[in-house]
């Protein structure tokens, strides 16, 4: 099962719109973070097997990451389809923070591609 | 009149968010624990600071060809922003520059002994840090 091509206008839409509340949303989290006296981040690093993308989606799914302030690419390797996440708040779940990596992806290949899976939830885990 | 006064109010507002969003982002530059956290809390600043700012600017000056100017400054500020994060986080990690130690897991550290990475490495492999951790 795949989205008709004629979405993508509105799945691009879709992706746009969450992109902007979670980058908000994530902003003001490590904003708060920071002025909470005596807080301290719970960082953690994940390894995360990603799908088949193009170079223009990986470098995009990169820059949606690292622009969302709670979360940092810090290495990909295209060969081994995998990269290296940290993030700010994962305090020690990292099952949680890679399956919301694993969502990002998702989004974004049905905001980008005319024939996406049609998955709704985008919850591919292993 | 009253117009006019929405606007400035809502401008200035939008201006003074972005200048505090701006400093909180230099507080957590120097309370933050590693380089990793650090350049998170910079990209709030380059992120939704500079963000707020231009959006200000646009709405204390508006026009179509402002609010053009104001989309694209946006975007490619994202861009950048996220590239220049992206590019001082791995540089940091393959000169030595380890994350602090309450950062778990560090599935980063745990693959370093792992031959599939040798892409990651520029000449230099990824163990060489974690070797005295």
């Amino acid at each position: 099962m795949t989205t008709s091509p004629w979405s993508l206008p509105v799945r691009a839409l879709a992706l746009l719109g969450w992109f902007i509340r979670q980058f908000i949303v994530t902003s003001v989290q490590v904003s708060a973070l920071i002025l909470t006296p005596g807080r301290q981040p719970q960082p953690g690093i994940v390894r995360v097997e990603l799908d088949e993308l193009s170079d223009a989606e990986l470098t995009l799914l990169v820059a949606i990451i690292t622009i969302t302030p709670d979360t940092l690419v810090i290495a990909v390797d295209r060969q081994a389809r995998t990269m290296f996440v940290h993030g700010m708040f994962v305090a020690g779940d990292a099952e949680a923070f890679r399956s919301s990596l694993l969502d990002t992806q998702a989004r974004l290949v049905r905001g980008v591609r005319w024939r996406a899976p049609a998955s709704r939830t985008g919850k591919e885990m292993p | 009149m009253t117009a006019e006064l929405a606007v400035t109010i809502v401008g200035s507002a939008l201006l003074i968010l972005g200048a505090f969003v701006i400093a909180s982002a230099a507080i957590g530059l120097i309370r933050l624990p590693d380089l990793y956290t650090r350049t998170s809390a910079i990209g709030t600043a380059a992120g939704l600071g500079v963000s707020l700012i231009i959006v200000g600017v646009v709405v204390l000056d508006f026009s179509a060809l402002n609010l053009l100017k104001g989309v694209i400054a946006i975007v490619a500020q994202l861009l950048t922003s996220a590239i220049g994060s992206f590019a001082l986080a791995r540089s940091g990690y393959l000169t030595g520059s380890r994350p602090v130690a309450t950062t778990a897991p560090d599935e980063l550290a745990d693959s370093a002994a792992s031959p599939r990475d040798r892409q990651i490495d520029d000449g230099r492999a990824l163990g060489d840090d974690s070797a005295t951790s």
